[in-house]
């Protein structure tokens, strides 16, 4: 079977489509004759005229979509939410560095303006007035800086040390006399122990 | 949207597939299924053998696969023509799956037109055999006969929706007519080999 058709048969094929042989002009009856018989030809034409009323459809079911799909700006929210989540959760994890923020219960009150911090990772102290809560921030610092509030700096200057009377008096406690008057308190001299070897 | 609705019955095809790709308006598609579902039933009936069942459901898969293939249509080209190519190729999987099997006779979508005509007895054989006879051509001519004279594309519709040539598309609609013409032999008075003198 031929994949195309000649030029003979190509025509014969569109006057089969055009009608019936009594509807074809005497130029076309007389090509139609010299392939094919009349009745042939009109039984050709009837299969086509046939074919088209052949079958009456029935209506079709209504159309049923699929639940709506999210809208475009949705649909592209959800990716976004979902990115941002995961970017949050990977900075919280891994990247922050952890701060621990203790609140100390029992509040110390400043007294002096030197304060000893021994053994503590303590970079900040910032003490209140007294009554408020004193609040530690640890941090892997190693010079600690110490603020003070107002009420237990000192603005007074050190005096020089050249001003200060450092020079050795010359007695000891031993031979201050004075002390003997004071109950409870013996010298070398008068110590219970010395009347006892006596 | 309320406007939208209004005129949606004058828009034309291409442009209610626009509207539904986009603005994803379903009113687009609903308008599409109004106009073209019986018309693609009446084909998936004739190429599934008048299984109407069949047929329903593959009207429904045409629609949806429309839906989901509307980012590929091109609006310079015809709808009707790449619907139907979308169906030409639901068929032919179909075949595939030899679905189409177990043809009821008798189901109601095969009522014949009655025609209350003197010649109504003879018509009426006429066209049963002539049903049988289309039903019992390979599936290649009977897709290129259906597409031609049921669903009344051009050969050069017909060429695009099977991606063939016109001149593919033409042998096969020849040949098709020629097998009918023979197995409806006995309704013509001469043997069926002399209907055409060149083979």
């Amino acid at each position: 079977m031929a994949t195309h058709l000649n030029q003979v048969q190509d025509q014969l094929l569109a006057i089969q489509e055009k009608g019936f042989f009594a509807d074809l002009t005497a130029e076309e009856q007389a090509f139609v004759l010299s392939q094919m018989t009349q009745a042939a030809f009109d039984q050709a034409h009837r299969i086509i005229s046939e074919s088209k009323d052949l079958y009456t459809a029935p209506a079709a079911r209504p159309l049923v979509l699929p639940a709506e799909a999210p809208q475009r700006f949705g649909a592209l929210l959800a990716p976004l939410a979902s990115a941002a989540v995961a970017a949050a959760l990977t900075y919280f994890l891994f990247l922050k560095e952890t701060v621990i923020v203790r609140t100390v219960v029992k509040p110390i009150y400043l007294t002096a303006d030197t304060i000893y911090l021994k053994n503590n990772k303590v970079d900040t102290v910032i003490a209140y007035r007294e009554g408020k809560a004193i609040y530690v921030q640890e941090e892997s610092t190693a010079q600690p800086n110490v603020k003070l509030s107002e009420k237990n700096k000192s603005n007074e200057l050190l005096p020089p040390l050249t001003t200060l009377d450092l020079k050795n008096r010359g007695h000891s406690m031993r031979e201050d006399k004075s002390l003997d008057m004071m109950d409870g308190l013996y010298t070398s001299k008068s110590s219970p122990i010395d009347n006892l070897k006596q | 949207m309320f406007g939208l609705q209004k005129d949606i019955h004058s828009f034309s095809d291409e442009a209610l597939m626009q509207l539904l790709s986009t603005r994803r308006c379903n009113e687009a598609l609903t308008e599409i299924h109004a106009r073209y579902s019986k018309k693609v039933l009446g084909f998936f009936l004739r190429m599934t053998k008048g299984n109407e069942e069949k047929a329903q459901d593959l009207v429904q898969d045409l629609f949806l696969r429309i839906l989901e293939k509307q980012h590929l249509f091109d609006p310079a080209k015809r709808f009707y023509t790449w619907m139907f190519a979308i169906a030409t190729n639901m068929v032919k999987t179909t075949y595939r799956q030899k679905i189409h099997e177990g043809i009821e006779e008798g189901n109601k979508a095969f009522d014949f037109h009655h025609d209350f005509s003197d010649n109504r007895l003879d018509r009426e054989v006429f066209q049963r055999l002539l049903k049988e006879a289309i039903e019992k051509l390979e599936a290649q001519h009977r897709l290129a006969f259906v597409l031609r004279y049921m669903e009344e594309l051009s050969v050069k519709e017909i060429a695009e929706i099977l991606e063939l040539p016109e001149g593919t598309v033409k042998s096969r609609i020849f040949y098709a007519t020629k097998k009918i013409m023979q197995a409806l032999s006995e309704f013509t008075p001469e043997h069926p080999g002399q209907h055409f003198k060149l083979t």
